[in-house]
């Protein structure tokens, strides 16, 4: 029952740490632009991220080797420098979105002024991964993002074509601007198979200690977790599909998301959306921090972990305070964090392949994985995404220039 | 890492920073911030709560001053004038109710003219 319970507690946490701003600004504008055309990428993104963090999960309880010091042993030095610096632009570009998401969020709560509340995000978000332990730091903003749900019942109350949603599950061409479409299509499963979830999911099953018998609980937490955090994407993009669409409302803003969840809710939905975005994109901002240090931290060597307590990893506890100052300064300049967002997101899918072959070498080496190396289902799936990640990470950069960043 | 951030300022200068500068395309944009005007004030007069209200009616007139100085078009400018003059109105006022909900009217017309322009 103990561990049923256990089990729980991590999809819980997972539902609530799955959304981040890059799922929030892309499955809105998403929904706003097309309806429900594009939910099949959003079951492309949780597929794929559901087969790696299954993957990498795996290979962190039973080799106790962590994605960076992967990729290091498979790529070499050289290689491995280049996806250590491509993931590291990656990592920072989003924590400065999600700081910039903490205090747009904020600023929605308490009207007082952005730049004062940048100060205070960057300050508190310090306070918490200084102090915090690993499982309270993931469990409570887990917890506190499942507020977000608040989406869901939003999808319904706003009686969408039920019709015209599942007909959005069958992928599709698409009608309207073409360019437009598929740069939708590389943001949403880029958003949802974002590299700093596998750094922190592949460094958090080493944190938590997890060993061959905690097996089950990587798999439920992966496959469970991540299709339940996959419904809030969908809910988002549903509820802009039936509530702004028709009214040609473009969603460039935080707020607007925040505003879906009001029409059909009322204050209390515009409440619960304001703290749901303000803890899921928090916690996005922490693993984002953190995926920086322990990417680092692993490739060089150091001594890393949470559970080793600052002073015992003096070297990790330093890379995340200067990715979190990096990131404030960047965002102090003024400029917009939703534009960082999209583009942290399409720079991260042009890094995915760099993250991606060398855990599926791994999870296939019998030599590291004895018995629990990857089966048929797990490499049919991991190649298959791995071809996809390829073919977005090539049409990334220019979808975003022939798309006009979406704008068509 | 510099290369690369060289490389995002060039992508965004290529990109145009996401200001349209086609009529029918600004209209388009006038039209949506004033729709998305128009559930934020309908939203104020059921009830919001107040600081919402205000700093989202401030971002919505911040995308309209982004696109102001490109608008050629006589009739849009005048368009995009009364939805910024109705959004400050409503960030000025976000707990008056009745005032909302005559700006939710303004706001409604404001994107039907908009949406004329689009085509």
């Amino acid at each position: 029952m103990k561990n049923v319970f256990g089990i729980a507690l991590g999809i819980l946490a997972a539902i609530g740490g799955f959304v981040d701003i890059g799922d929030i600004v892309f499955n809105v504008a998403a929904g706003a632009t097309f309806g429900y055309q594009l939910l099949w990428a959003v079951v492309l993104g949780v597929g794929g991220i559901i087969t790696y963090a299954e993957m990498c999960g795996r290979v962190g309880a039973v080799s106790k080797t962590a994605v960076f010091d992967a990729v290091r042993e498979r790529l070499g030095f050289g290689v491995g420098f280049v996806a250590l610096l491509a993931g590291e632009l990656v990592n920072l570009m989003t924590l400065a979105a999600e700081i910039g998401g903490v205090a747009i969020a904020l600023q929605l709560l308490s009207g007082l002024s952005y730049r004062a509340l940048l100060v205070l995000a960057v300050l508190v978000l310090a306070l918490v991964l200084w102090l915090m332990p690993f499982q309270w730091i993931e469990r409570i903003f887990g917890y506190c993002g499942l507020a977000l749900l608040v989406f869901v019942v939003a999808a319904f109350k706003l009686h969408p074509d039920w019709g015209a949603v599942a007909h959005g599950f069958v992928p599709s061409t698409g009608s309207g601007n073409g360019w437009v479409y598929a740069y939708f299509l590389v943001g949403l499963a880029g958003a949802a198979m974002i590299p700093y979830e596998v750094y922190f999911y592949s460094s958090g099953a080493i944190e938590e200690q997890w060993g061959p018998k905690d097996l089950g609980l990587n798999r439920a937490n992966a496959v469970i977790g991540y299709s339940l955090g996959g419904l809030l994407s969908f809910a988002l993009m549903i509820s802009a599909g039936a509530l702004l669409l028709p009214q040609g409302i473009n969603a460039e803003l935080l707020g607007t998301a925040a505003l879906v969840a009001e029409a059909p809710l009322g204050q209390a939905g515009l409440i619960l959306a304001l703290v749901g975005i303000l803890f899921a994109v928090s916690g996005a901002a922490i693993d984002s921090a953190f995926a920086g240090a322990y990417s680092v931290a692993q490739f060089f060597g150091w001594e890393w972990g949470k559970y080793r307590h600052n002073a015992g990893a003096p070297r990790f506890t330093l890379a995340w305070m200067v990715m979190i100052v990096l990131a404030f300064l960047i965002v102090v300049t003024g400029v917009d964090p939703i534009m960082v967002t999209e583009l942290s997101v399409i720079f991260s899918v042009v890094a995915l392949p760099l993250t991606y072959i060398p855990i599926l070498l791994v999870a296939n080496d019998r030599a590291y994985m004895g018995n629990y190396a990857n089966g048929v289902v797990a490499n049919i799936l991991g190649v298959f995404y791995l071809v996809v990640v390829l073919v977005i990470a090539v049409a990334a950069i220019p979808l975003l220039v022939l798309s006009n960043m979406g704008q068509g | 890492m510099h290369r690369a951030f060289l490389l995002a300022a060039a992508l965004l200068l290529i990109c145009g920073c996401g200001v349209p500068q086609q009529l029918s395309k600004q209209a388009e944009e006038v039209h949506s911030v004033a729709a998305e005007g128009a559930l934020l004030a309908h939203e104020a007069s059921e009830g919001s709560l107040d600081t919402f209200t205000r700093e989202h009616a401030k971002a919505l007139r911040k995308l309209l001053g982004q696109l102001r100085p490109a608008i050629e078009d006589d009739r849009l400018a005048h368009t995009s004038d009364s939805v910024d003059a109705a959004l400050a109105n409503l960030a000025e006022h976000p707990g008056d109710r009745t005032n909302a909900g005559r700006l939710e009217s303004r706001l409604e017309d404001a994107a039907k003219a908009a949406d004329e322009l689009a085509g």
